[in-house]
């Protein structure tokens, strides 16, 4: 790794940021130098994204000050921050789908359309396009295509070329190397090398140690808003990183794992989508069992859980509980076989402007028949003890919004509402992903707890410390594909890690 | 379905090709119908009913790209003509007048842009208001009657003949050939574009979206202007309300046209074919001795035709689970 | 249904939660009851029993109209059908009537009419995801062109007398439309804040693949609120009919905006998810009473469509500041 020069071109200084109740950073001091490539570690939720967007002139910081190039700055959007040469790719890919490659790279700047006339310079940027993405990244892409037609990652390194052709001073690449194959990203890092050479300042956030010992010639971590220490790669071990970002060993999960019993409750068989996004996929599942899927990002987990609750197609695939043939077509058909699933944090979960109670009453009132012991704990009095139970906080009125709520508590409250169906199977994407670290080990118990009462659960999490503190066994998955099915342990810990990269 | 898609390769080309296709068609079936369907004359007549439904429909094809909607241009469009009619009537100078009249039209158009994009309402319910305040306004300026114009500069900058065309046709082809090259051709056109695209990637790529949005619906307006004075020059009068009921058409030839609805894709000549398509229709059933309203069942059925069949091709649109 | 205490309900609650007196429906009746006031007390002849019972006549048909789109907006649509199908509707029954059908069944056939119209506009919508708008301004049109063949183009007398009793006239001066009003009102209220439906209706609009995730179908209750406003909009239909005692093509057309206005206006938000009954009424009766009013001041009646375009402006500029 060469050594970069000590030129600083940004640099924050006690800077802090709250969203209503949540401090999302709290006195950050952070500088990058000419040719540095700066890892910024941490669990979701950390502040990783939010310290770069104050960088960038998304957001604007409650404290603190911004330097560029030595000098004070206030930025009021990110057009300041671009101007500077500040870039971030964003971890959401962020494009304008109809529009064409060259657009994408070029519009917003000078060289897009003839200062007089104002006509787009067409084969202007067509031209250049097409020769950054050959020079850059080695590439050829019709620069007339219309970027929603390109795969991620290809619409990723657009993303890319746009921020080097603007001439990037610092580039932030924000979890870039999701669904990256291991030549792609190799690729990606040799480019970055040549970027830190050049001299730009790159601020690489991840949560993959061995991206951070690979490119990194600093990492910074952060945890709960706050850094907790700045070091020289050169310096430290993959342990002493993994340390700095999860802190004392109090917040580690311990918990005593369920004891699954012998009854094999659902089987899966044979699943498959026609474009092959999942294929051949079969396991089983039993009682009171935790089965975790694992794998980097975009492997398929999502469209498997999916596939599971009805709400994508499959091509071919049985399902059976307790012997019976499933025939779902809906996510209405799963649950009433009782198969729930919780999704992801976000648009398919909340009903954002609603309140804590219609939040937990959504499925309750179209499932739970009158009459059944369920149906009459959804009055006011037994959700507020149910939730109260589970160490919900943060709420006065079960009519307050749930926004109101921090990501634990939200998240604490969809799980008691997909409990409240009291499902035979539940099936949990990413249950602790962005909340922090306290919840996230309250989440994790109450997963366990479900087992324990004979549940039976399927986790798909990116998440290593779900799987080795949660799950029973650990599905690796990979381009569609289960690789293979081990023990959860902590001993199989890296040979889960090994065996999904 | 899906094997005639495959078949004929890229669907998307198909999709946006059917009102070409739908015109093709029907030029074909009513040149057999229609006796001297071909004729200089009839298609003269064609060409100068569609003026004012194609400057409307090249007005809201700005405002759908940016992802907004205006139903205010057909009400607008009498805003200019009875301001000017009345000022001209009381001894103002042409130029003053037609002025005053256009700032007016100008007002409206950047009062829509600025309640949308700034107060956050959204653009049916705002232009839903405007409308009601062009209706009024023009109707008082006017005392609800037609207002008669029989100015020569009117004449002969917008009626009469050029070319052995009528100067309002000219015109509306000039319209859309400098509406072609700003909303395709120019950086503001693709600003539009990329705003009604994703408004959120405008924003970081540098774009000023709240300018780009207003922009949009000060040019509807404008067109909504340009529309009504061209009436002008043709019947000899300003009258309120002449303009309303072309404003579901204008809407109806944009979106059949290719137009998306969402934003982020505007096609002028789209809405030259549609509006093309919609008034051949209504002059073949004329031809035929057909009442009017006959129109109005087929347009709406060749609407759902055309934009079912291209909604099912469209794959991108099926993210809700298998529905 | 006890649990359904509190979702999507109204800020006027009536099962005896806290009242929110600052909500959208109530400042609109605060500002209703002002202008009442004032009124009453400047237009001579306005607070009486005759000008009362007309206002509350004129509103009732829109009032209806807009019970039935305040549905298809709570779930996020919108439904521009309204303009044309109760011309369609009553024109229909009329024919039926006229050619000596009994009432049942005649009532029986135009409400499957309009079933299916409400189908079709609801399964194009969720099946081939076209925008609402431009589906709906489809089925407008044709609704409107077979209203046209169906009467002939000209309007159809009905003398029905079982029909005219129990629609048209008075229950001891009482005139039966308003009661009519009243009914569906109360109909709606309990379909909105009291069912099933209703609550899912709120949850599809709020987020309509969070509804999807959580077992709801989406689908269906979509398409259900397309039939509910159909059915509504034939009831306006029938009440306008039963009021003039014959059927026209055009008949209420003109009044497809000020039911969408007053529907805004009261509070259901055009982003779904939040439908407010009781302010579509009051809305209604606010409308009908400031045109009635304003007239018996002297007001032109053209004045009336920059008045009300101004109050959607202010109103919803408001609404959507509080947001």
């Amino acid at each position: 790794m060469s050594v970069h020069s000590d030129e600083v071109i940004v640099k924050v200084e006690g800077v802090s940021k709250r969203f209503g109740a949540i401090n999302a950073l709290t006195n950050v001091s952070l500088s990058i130098r000419k040719g540095e490539i700066i890892g910024l570690a941490g669990h979701n939720g950390a502040g990783k994204s939010v310290l770069t967007k104050i960088m960038g002139g998304i957001y604007i910081p409650d404290e603190g000050k911004i330097f560029y190039g030595g000098q004070e700055v206030k930025l009021t959007s990110p057009k300041d921050a671009q101007e500077r040469g500040f870039f971030v790719v964003p971890q959401e890919l962020n494009l304008a789908r109809q529009l064409s490659v060259a657009d994408n790279i070029f519009i917003g700047q000078k060289e897009y359309a003839n200062r007089l006339t104002g006509i787009v310079n067409k084969r202007y940027i067509n031209d250049e396009s097409r020769k950054l993405l050959k020079q850059y990244f080695n590439i050829d892409v019709d620069p007339s295509t219309p970027a929603g037609e390109l795969d991620t990652v290809t619409q990723r390194i657009v993303q890319v070329v746009r921020c080097l052709r603007a001439g990037a001073k610092v580039i932030v690449f924000d979890e870039t190397t999701a669904g990256l194959s291991q030549m792609e990203r190799e690729k990606l890092f040799d480019h970055i090398r040549i970027l830190s050479q050049k001299g730009l300042g790159i601020i690489f956030i991840t949560h993959m140690i061995s991206e951070i010992m690979d490119i990194c010639h600093t990492v910074s971590a952060l945890r709960g808003g706050e850094v907790i220490g700045t070091e020289k790669v050169e310096n430290l071990t993959p342990a002493k990183v993994i340390e700095m970002i999860v802190g004392s060993e109090d917040h580690v999960f311990s918990s005593e794992k369920s004891s699954p019993k012998s009854h094999t409750l659902l089987s899966v068989k044979n699943l498959s989508t026609r474009d092959g996004r999942i294929s051949n996929v079969n396991f089983d599942l039993r009682k009171g069992e935790i089965l975790g899927i694992y794998g980097l990002r975009d492997q398929g987990q999502t469209l498997l859980l999916e596939l599971i609750y009805g709400a994508a197609k499959r091509s071919s695939g049985d399902f059976e509980m307790d012997q019976e043939k499933l025939n779902i077509k809906s996510p209405i058909d799963a649950l009433r076989k009782g198969i729930s699933y919780l999704p992801e944090r976000g648009l398919k979960s909340v009903f954002a402007t609603k309140s804590i109670r219609e939040n937990m009453l959504v499925q309750g009132l179209n499932f739970l028949k009158k009459g059944t012991p369920n149906h009459k704990k959804m009055d006011d009095k037994s959700i507020d003890e149910s939730i109260r139970r589970i160490n919900t906080r943060g709420y006065s009125s079960l009519e307050n919004r749930i926004t109101n709520l921090s990501g634990g508590n939200r998240q604490k409250i969809l799980l008691a509402r997909t409990m409240l169906l009291d499902p035979k199977v539940l099936m949990l994407l990413e249950p602790t992903q962005g909340i922090d670290i306290g919840a996230k080990n309250e989440i994790r118990q109450l997963i366990l707890q479900a087992a324990k009462e004979d549940k039976a659960v399927i986790m798909a999490t990116a998440e290593i410390d779900d799987i080795v503190g949660v799950c029973n066994r650990v599905a690796i998955i990979k381009e569609g594909k289960i690789k293979t099915i081990m023990d959860a342990t902590e001993e199989n810990r890296d040979r889960i890690l090994e065996a999904s990269s | 379905m899906e094997a005639l898609t495959r078949y004929f390769g890229d669907s998307r080309k198909w999709k946006d090709g059917m009102i070409y296709i739908a015109i093709v068609a029907i030029v074909l079936i009513f040149s057999l119908l229609v006796p001297n369907f071909f004729s200089p004359e009839n298609w003269r007549a064609i060409l100068t009913s569609m003026v004012l439904v194609t400057v409307l429909a090249i007005g809201i094809t700005f405002v759908l790209t940016a992802g907004e909607i205006d139903i205010s241009l057909g009400a607008v469009l009498s805003v200019t003509p009875t301001i000017f009619a009345v000022l001209l009537g009381k001894g103002m100078p042409f130029f003053l007048a037609l002025v005053i009249g256009l700032a007016a039209t100008l007002l409206l158009g950047f009062l829509n842009g600025f309640v949308t994009i700034k107060l956050g309402v959204p653009s049916f319910i705002t232009t839903l208001g405007t409308m009601g305040i062009g209706m009024g306004l023009s109707r008082i300026v006017a005392n609800n009657t037609p207002v008669v114009v029989r100015d020569d500069t009117v004449q002969l900058l917008f009626g009469g003949e050029l070319l052995g065309m009528p100067k309002i046709v000219v015109w509306m082809f000039v319209l859309i050939v400098l509406s072609y090259i700003l909303l395709h051709k120019t950086r503001y056109g693709r600003n539009l574009h990329n705003v009604g695209d994703n408004r959120e990637a405008a924003h970081l790529y540098g774009i000023h979206v709240t300018g780009t949005v207003i922009i949009a619906f000060v040019i509807a307006s404008f067109f909504a202007f340009f529309a009504g004075m061209l009436e002008v020059a043709r019947s000899f009068y300003a009258s309120p309300g002449i303009g309303e009921p072309l404003m579901l058409n204008a809407i109806v030839a944009s979106v059949i046209g290719g137009t998306a609805l969402t934003g982020g894709k505007g096609s002028i000549i789209g809405a030259f074919v549609g509006a093309l398509f919609l008034t051949i229709i209504s002059n073949a059933l004329f031809s035929l001795g057909l009442p009017p309203w006959i129109s109005n069942i087929i347009i709406g059925s060749v609407i759902i035709l055309i934009l079912t069949t291209s909604g099912l091709m469209d794959k991108r649109k099926h993210e809700l689970g298998r529905i | 249904m006890e649990m359904t205490r509190g979702i999507n309900s109204p800020g006027k609650n009536v099962a005896g939660r806290k009242i929110n007196w600052m909500s959208q429906e109530l400042i609109l009746l605060y500002i209703t009851a002002a202008f009442f006031i004032i009124f009453a007390l400047t237009a001579d002849g306005f607070f009486s029993v005759n000008n009362i019972f007309t206002i509350l006549r004129s509103m009732s048909i829109i009032a209806i109209i807009g019970l039935g789109i305040t549905f298809v907006i709570t779930a996020g649509e919108i439904d521009l059908s309204i303009g044309t199908v109760p011309a369609l509707g009553g024109c229909l029954l009329a024919v039926l009537l006229v050619k000596g059908i009994p009432l049942p069944l005649t009532i029986l056939i135009t409400l499957c009419a309009v079933v299916v119209i409400g189908f079709i506009n609801g399964l194009i919508v969720v099946k081939a995801r076209i925008p609402s708008i431009i589906i709906t301004l489809a089925t407008y049109m044709i609704a409107q062109g077979i209203a046209y063949i169906i009467s002939n183009q000209a309007p159809v007398i009905v003398t029905n007398a079982p029909f005219l009793n129990l629609f048209g006239s008075s229950f001891f001066g009482f005139p039966l439309i308003v009661f009519w009003m009243l009914f569906f009102t109360v109909v709606s209220y309990l379909l909105m804040y009291k069912t099933k439906f209703g609550v899912n209706l709120a949850y599809i609009g709020e987020n309509r693949s969070a509804a999807y995730y959580a077992g709801i179908n989406v689908n269906t209750v979509i398409i259900i609120a397309f039939i509910i406003c159909s059915t509504f909009s034939l009831m306006g239909g029938m009440l306008g009919v039963a009021q003039a005692a014959n059927a026209t093509p055009w008949m209420i057309t003109p009044d497809l905006m000020t039911a969408i206005a007053a529907t805004l206006i009261g509070g259901t938000s055009l982003a779904g998810g939040k439908g407010n009954i009781l302010g579509t009424i009051t809305g209604a009766f606010f409308l009908t009473m400031l045109s009635n009013g304003l007239l018996i001041l002297g007001v032109d009646q053209w004045v009336l469509y920059l008045i009300n375009g101004v109050i959607i402006i202010l109103a919803l500029s408001y609404s959507y500041s509080r947001k």
